[in-house]
């Protein structure tokens, strides 16, 4: 068995995992949408989206934390491929979550709401940005309980302020400057683009969001035995 | 466990590197547009990039120069340029810094002119400092290759003293054989042959013949047991060498001297005994050379625990002289070797005192 399949069954034994993926998104759904903006669910899903994202490192995490690591490094695996193998189980999760979020927004919100092909593009460089995050927040920490009881409160946090919880007009202008800072915002960014069928708007928000993934791989990467 | 924290050349670099980055963003924020962010999160990615992987300073000439181009059609971002001005300064890659300096002179006004300024002196701050820390790395390094090449050349002494140890016990061993046959070996040869002879005369019934044979039987027993001893006494150590030694170098001394020894001085390790005999043989060669004496007395007492020899003399010659010779220094290190102590008392009186705790099989 490969690392990757590994990786995906060991995501999948979870026991939150199949409904955050497969039911929440649905859920979703249920929000009302406002008005002069994309449906709430698309907003709304940048939350669901983190937190599954956080979820799902917490083999990585726990892997460390419990010693794992010590004995893959002794091993012939590289940890350049055993990171590898796992992200990239994580990242495939991700993106069958969002995959059923626009499946099923396309049936109930029909084809002409948005352009799928480029909310499915966001979505995606979103996931990698969360999961890279969520890989550099837990090697911060020695216990996965204490990272995701701290984690719990950041993200809901900056989700709320970067205008993922809530539409980005609603803040005051002052703090829409701020928030630049956080890889949250560049999600509402990227759906307030799609909205308004900005292209380069939602590019620069894709690209935006990769950098401050490459950013947080480069700090969760590192190996801490 | 050692739990002090240290602050290395990195931390400071990494330091010094946030304090820069945080004041180019706040310098930068009231005109930080989406394309200014998207630069300043590239040029973090670029220092990043650096810190998770070693690659050549030139590398980051590249990620410079796009960025000056850059700057070009988004002036704003010019100021991030001190960054890499900070990094080349402290990898010591001052010829890297001359074409982005300058650029910077010329497109920066006021205030702002500072920061690249700033950045180029605490990147020359920190790159002398992990120059000297490199050093001392090395030098560090060096003075544990030279222990480590002493440590082999004494377990290779120790080796050595072993296998001449063997040597001798074996050439020991033949000279014991050798004693045995040359002196016993004959003797109880012709006791046997003798006993043998005996046998056959009183068999024979010749009792005068008979009674003649056991006396010589006696005479060669007798001789034998003569050479025997005197063998043991050829083969015994002479243990009393190191104690005549010393005696004699108290007798044999230029200037009449008293001199006492109480204990068993051979009992002591035979490295104590060569040190004892080296400190009194130092101590004498001192008093000949810087003092004209009428008297000197010396006592050496031995025991199981310890040795002390204690030395005095009068007549010393230029007493304000606060410094020791060389001789009485490697002496003192000698003896502080085997944990014994050294002391000296000048005045009037100059008065040695040496005390070497006694280890091994006679020690406590």
């Amino acid at each position: 068995m490969s690392i990757f399949t590994f990786a995906l069954r060991e995501n999948l034994r979870q026991k939150l995992t199949l409904p955050l993926l497969l039911l929440f998104p649905l859920v979703l759904l249920l929000v009302p949408s406002m008005p002069g903006s994309l449906p709430m669910s698309f907003s709304l899903f940048g939350l669901l989206n983190f937190y599954s994202a956080f979820l799902l490192v917490r083999t990585v995490a726990e892997d460390r934390m419990r010693g794992v690591l010590v004995r893959i490094a002794s091993s012939p695996i590289s940890h350049a491929h055993y990171l590898s193998s796992h992200l990239a189980a994580g990242s495939l999760l991700l993106i069958l979550q969002s995959l059923v979020l626009l499946v099923a927004s396309f049936i109930v919100h029909g084809s002409g709401t948005t352009n799928y092909l480029l909310l499915f593009i966001l979505y995606c460089s979103y996931s990698v940005m969360t999961l890279s995050f969520s890989l550099a927040w837990n090697t911060m920490f020695h216990s996965y309980t204490t990272s995701f009881a701290l984690f719990s409160g950041v993200g809901s946090i900056l989700c709320l302020v970067s205008g993922v919880t809530f539409p980005l007009r609603f803040l005051p202008p002052s703090m829409q400057r701020m928030v630049r800072v956080l890889p949250t915002y560049w999600l509402a960014h990227g759906l307030e683009a799609l909205y308004e069928q900005a292209g380069a708007s939602l590019l620069l928000a894709v690209v935006i969001l990769l950098i401050f993934a490459g950013i947080f791989l480069l700090v969760g990467s590192r190996r801490r035995l | 466990m050692d739990r002090s924290i240290r602050i290395e050349s990195k931390h400071l670099f990494r330091i010094v590197l946030g304090v820069l980055l945080s004041l180019v963003f706040f310098l930068r924020y009231s005109t930080m547009n989406p394309p200014l962010l998207l630069v300043f999160l590239l040029v973090v990615f670029s220092l990043m990039l650096r810190w998770r992987f070693s690659f050549s300073p030139a590398w980051m000439l590249i990620d410079a120069s796009l960025l000056t181009m850059l700057s070009l059609s988004l002036p704003e971002a010019t100021l991030l340029l001190s960054l890499y001005l900070f990094y080349f300064a402290s990898h010591r890659n001052l010829f890297f810094c001359i074409p982005f300096a300058i650029y910077l002179v010329v497109v920066l006004q006021g205030l702002e002119m500072l920061v690249p300024l700033f950045s180029l002196l605490l990147g020359a701050l920190v790159g002398v400092w992990e120059l000297e820390r490199m050093q001392l790395i090395k030098e560090a390094d060096e003075y544990r290759l030279k222990t480590h090449h002493l440590e082999a050349e004494t377990e290779h002494l120790l080796l050595d003293y072993a296998d001449a140890q063997y040597l001798s016990r074996l050439q020991e061993r033949e000279q014991i054989a050798q004693i045995l046959h040359d002196s016993l070996g004959h003797e109880l040869t012709a006791a046997h042959l003798s006993v043998k002879a005996l046998d056959m005369l009183l068999e024979r019934g010749d009792v005068e013949k008979a009674k003649v044979s056991q006396e010589k039987i006696e005479q060669r027993l007798s001789s034998a047991l003569a050479q025997l001893k005197l063998a043991v006494r050829q083969l015994e150590p002479d243990e009393k060498q190191v104690e005549r030694s010393i005696a004699r170098l108290f007798e044999e001394f230029v200037y009449p001297l008293q001199y006492t020894i109480r204990g068993d001085v051979s009992l002591v390790p035979p490295a104590l005994q060569q040190i004892l005999h080296s400190a009194i043989k130092e101590a004498l060669t001192n008093v000949a050379k810087h003092a004209k004496p009428t008297k000197i007395s010396a006592s050496l007492d031995v025991n199981t625990t310890l040795v002390q020899l204690i030395m005095e003399n009068d007549g010393v010659m230029g007493q304000n002289s606060p410094s020791t010779g060389n001789g009485l220094r490697y002496l003192r290190r000698r003896v502080e070797r085997l944990g014994g102590s050294m002391s000296i008392q000048k005045g009037e009186q100059f008065k040695l005192l040496v005390s070497i705790p006694v280890r091994g099989e006679m020690g406590v």
